[in-house]
């Protein structure tokens, strides 16, 4: 039975990440980039470090409104992806454009900022009654891809 | 004199009966409650001696009824409970003695004997024998007419002699009745011996008729000669 | 040992075993608190050492920690991203202001290693430490007085709530100590909430009532024995008595059954006796009223005149005052005269009987034996000397019982060649 349930979990952690993390301690991240990252974000709160194949994921909030985000290091210490939530009003233009043409009268939620090789997208949830979209879009407005959810 | 004996110990009553028979009475005997109430109504005795706890009732039951119906009759309660009490509560319901078990021949004797003459000679309250009178009130003893000078104790032996006229009294009944109860002294003995002597000789001085005859160890008989 | 004491022996050996093992379980506490503090201190420091570094955009490199708290060296890449912060305790040679040379202090160490423009350096980073041995000095101490201070409140509850607690168990001792089956009128009784105390009093009381009962019974049985022997006694007696006068007895047969006829009459004094003690113990004599003690000893020496006469016996009464004592008149002739009785049999030819009445006590002096009798058991019911074997032994017995009826002090001593027997109301 136990067995069933490890397997479960271990199921569901795969499924959800895309790929294989572990959970470590900031005593394991190698001290040069837990530097960078204090210095870059001395007010972080509620850090979670986790390894992702050979990239230093850090999980915190900042803030008083406790913006999530995510900040992925590779073994040099450089940042090579930088997922945060954003407020509706920080969505560029384009965006909220295409949003209000296309998907008029739909409620978005869960905004999410990924920038990574100086690109960013941009993810978000667009709910009207039963209909739910999860909607991924380029800084300039195209959808990338859109899930019934 | 008929005499009627509520006693429920059956020797008892026998031994008292025949003591009572040397005085000439007539006696009668009930063993339990019924036959003594039936008896006491239907005869009349001159003197009832009545055991307090009987088959059936209570002596005490007997006097109550006695008292209803009026009769006459001597009564001497004689209970083995030496109680205060209940020698109040016989008394005040009639009874004119009240004897503790056990008790000597002679002591009863002498209670029925004085009973019967308190009811018989009303005022003249003296004995009689021989030359001798005893007056019981006035405590005076005179033979011929003549007083004779006794002390106490010396009248109360006397008296119960007189009482117990020609029978035999033992010293011990003797001595309890001079002295009570708890005689337990060796020394009573030389004392009632002693008082007996000194009885005698004034008995003797006095030309008296009567004489105490002294039953070898045992006791003394009044006896006219 | 008493049970509080024994409560609070071992409450404090309990008391010390827990403090020792907590002791010993929160100094480790405190400690990794005390290095928690210290770590998060030297987290603090390093952030902003590497922050100030920025800012200046130059890092002087240091190599030991003589002038501030922290060391800085350049290393390779390699090693910088093999580095991930630790904290280390170890020792420093330092020189306190209460310290005159340096001294191993202990220190907490923080070593981290950190990127500046393209160049990787080590940092290491100090904080004083509390000494482990002043820690523990200190600890020792804390808990030493803190053991005290338990000890002492322990004590003090004890004292004041136990004490309390128990006060009632203790009444109940106190109670059953006093407690008489003869003179106890009533049963230990104390005012409890507490259940077991309440539980502790109802068995006692059920014991002693039980037992109550027992010598209730043992008495009606000694008076119900002693009534049940009246009749048969008269029987005998009279029985006999009329057998003594037939007149073909011969003088020896009428010496044997008179000899008997006063064996009997032996037996039925003793049982008289019984019945007596017996009835003054059951208290079945209530009529108390004043009664003139003085009227009581004139007609008890009256009636006891001739006797003393023939005895040679001389009694003499002195009364300073008229003595009333509120008691049974029966029992109080029954007291008068077995102490004049006793007084007079045991006396001497030619001797004396001095009765002396005061206003609260009487007391009867007579010769005798030239010895004194034994005074703890002259009393007891069958006690008497050697030499007297006609007397049943119970007359004093008698006596003992009515004072103890009344409460009244009675003692016997031998004073100046006489018996002395007193009684104090």
């Amino acid at each position: 039975m136990k067995k069933i349930i490890l397997f479960a979990m271990f199921a569901s952690s795969v499924s959800f990440s895309g790929i294989f993390a572990q959970e470590i301690s900031q005593r394991n991240v190698p001290s040069v980039i837990l530097n960078k990252f204090q210095q870059e974000y001395p007010k972080a709160l509620d850090i979670d470090w986790k390894k992702e194949a050979d990239l230093y994921k850090v999980d915190f909030e900042i803030g008083s409104r406790r913006t999530d985000h995510d900040v992925w290091y590779n073994n040099e210490g450089k940042v090579v992806k930088h997922k945060k939530e954003i407020a509706k009003r920080d969505l560029p233009a384009a965006v909220l454009a295409k949003i209000k043409a296309d998907f008029s009268g739909y409620r978005i939620s869960d905004i999410k900022q990924i920038t990574e090789a100086g690109k960013s997208i941009y993810t978000l949830e667009l709910n009207k009654l039963t209909k739910e979209w999860k909607m991924t879009f380029d800084s300039t407005g195209n959808i990338l891809d859109q899930i019934a959810d | 004199m008929k005499i009627l004996i509520i006693e429920d110990e059956p020797e008892l009553s026998k031994v008292i009966s025949e003591s009572l028979a040397k005085e000439h009475f007539i006696i009668e005997t009930a063993v339990d409650y019924n036959t003594a109430s039936e008896k006491v109504f239907v005869y009349d005795y001159d003197c009832i001696l009545l055991d307090i706890m009987l088959p059936g009732g209570t002596g005490i039951d007997i006097l109550n009824e006695l008292k209803k119906t009026g009769k006459d009759a001597n009564i001497i309660i004689i209970s083995a409970k030496d109680s205060l009490e209940d020698k109040l509560k016989g008394l005040s319901l009639g009874a004119d003695d009240y004897l503790t078990k056990p008790f000597h021949l002679a002591e009863l004797n002498a209670r029925v004997h004085a009973v019967l003459r308190r009811k018989k000679l009303e005022g003249k309250n003296t004995l009689e024998y021989g030359n001798l009178t005893l007056d019981i009130e006035r405590r005076q003893v005179s033979i011929n007419d003549k007083t004779i000078n006794l002390n106490r104790k010396e009248f109360d032996i006397l008296e119960y002699f007189l009482l117990n006229k020609s029978r035999l009294v033992t010293r011990t009944a003797l001595a309890e009745h001079v002295w009570g109860d708890n005689i337990d002294q060796a020394d009573n003995f030389d004392f009632i011996y002693y008082q007996i002597k000194n009885l005698r000789k004034k008995l003797q001085e006095s030309d008296a008729t009567i004489t105490i005859e002294a039953i070898y160890g045992v006791g003394y008989k009044l006896k006219e000669q | 040992m008493k049970l509080l004491n024994q409560t609070l022996r071992y409450i404090s050996i309990a008391t010390l075993i827990i403090i020792s093992i907590w002791a010993f379980i929160f100094y480790f506490i405190i400690l990794r608190e005390i290095k928690n503090s210290i770590d998060e201190g030297l987290d603090n420091y390093k952030r902003q050492i590497i922050y100030n570094f920025q800012k200046k955009s130059g890092i002087e490199t240091k190599t030991s920690f003589d002038e501030g708290f922290y060391t800085v060296e350049p290393i390779s890449k390699h090693s910088a991203f093999s580095i991930r912060d630790t904290y280390t305790d170890t020792l420093l040679m330092m020189q306190d202001a209460d310290d005159t040379s340096p001294e191993p202090e202990p220190v907490r160490m923080l070593t981290t290693s950190f990127e500046m423009d393209g160049s990787y350096y080590q940092m290491r980073i100090i904080n004083s430490m509390v000494e482990e041995d002043d820690l523990v000095k200190a600890m020792f101490w804390y808990f030493v007085w803190l053991y005290l201070i338990l000890i002492a409140g322990i004590i003090f509850t004890n004292n004041y709530a136990l004490q309390r607690l128990w006060r009632p168990f203790y009444r109940l001792i106190q109670q059953l100590t006093n407690y008489n089956i003869l003179k106890s009128d009533s049963f230990p009784e104390v005012k409890t909430r507490t259940t077991e105390f309440r539980d502790l009093q109802n068995a006692v009381r059920t014991l002693l009532a039980h037992n109550a009962e027992t010598f209730e019974k043992q008495k009606q049985f000694i008076s119900h024995a002693s009534h049940e022997l009246q009749t048969p006694l008269a029987i005998a007696i009279n029985k006999l008595e009329l057998l003594l006068e037939d007149e073909n007895l011969s003088n020896k047969q009428t010496g044997h059954i008179a000899d008997t006829i006063r064996t009997i009459e032996r037996l039925s004094t003793v049982n008289k006796s019984l019945l007596l003690l017996s009835k003054i113990e059951n208290k079945q004599f209530f009529d108390n009223r004043p009664v003139c003690i003085n009227d009581i000893i004139l007609q008890s020496v009256e009636e006891f005149e001739e006797f003393a006469a023939y005895k040679n016996v001389k009694i003499s009464i002195v009364a300073s005052d008229k003595l009333m004592v509120v008691m049974d008149e029966s029992l109080a002739r029954i007291l008068v005269s077995n102490l004049l009785r006793n007084a007079i049999f045991h006396n001497i030819a030619g001797g004396k009987v001095f009765i002396e009445i005061k206003p609260d006590s009487l007391s009867f002096k007579n010769n005798g034996l030239r010895q004194a009798l034994d005074s703890q058991r002259v009393f007891e019911a069958f006690y008497k000397d050697a030499a007297n074997t006609s007397s049943t032994g119970l007359g004093l017995a008698i006596l003992k019982s009515v004072c103890h009826l009344y409460r009244f002090n009675v003692n016997y001593r031998f004073e100046e060649e006489l018996h002395v027997f007193e009684i104090n109301f």
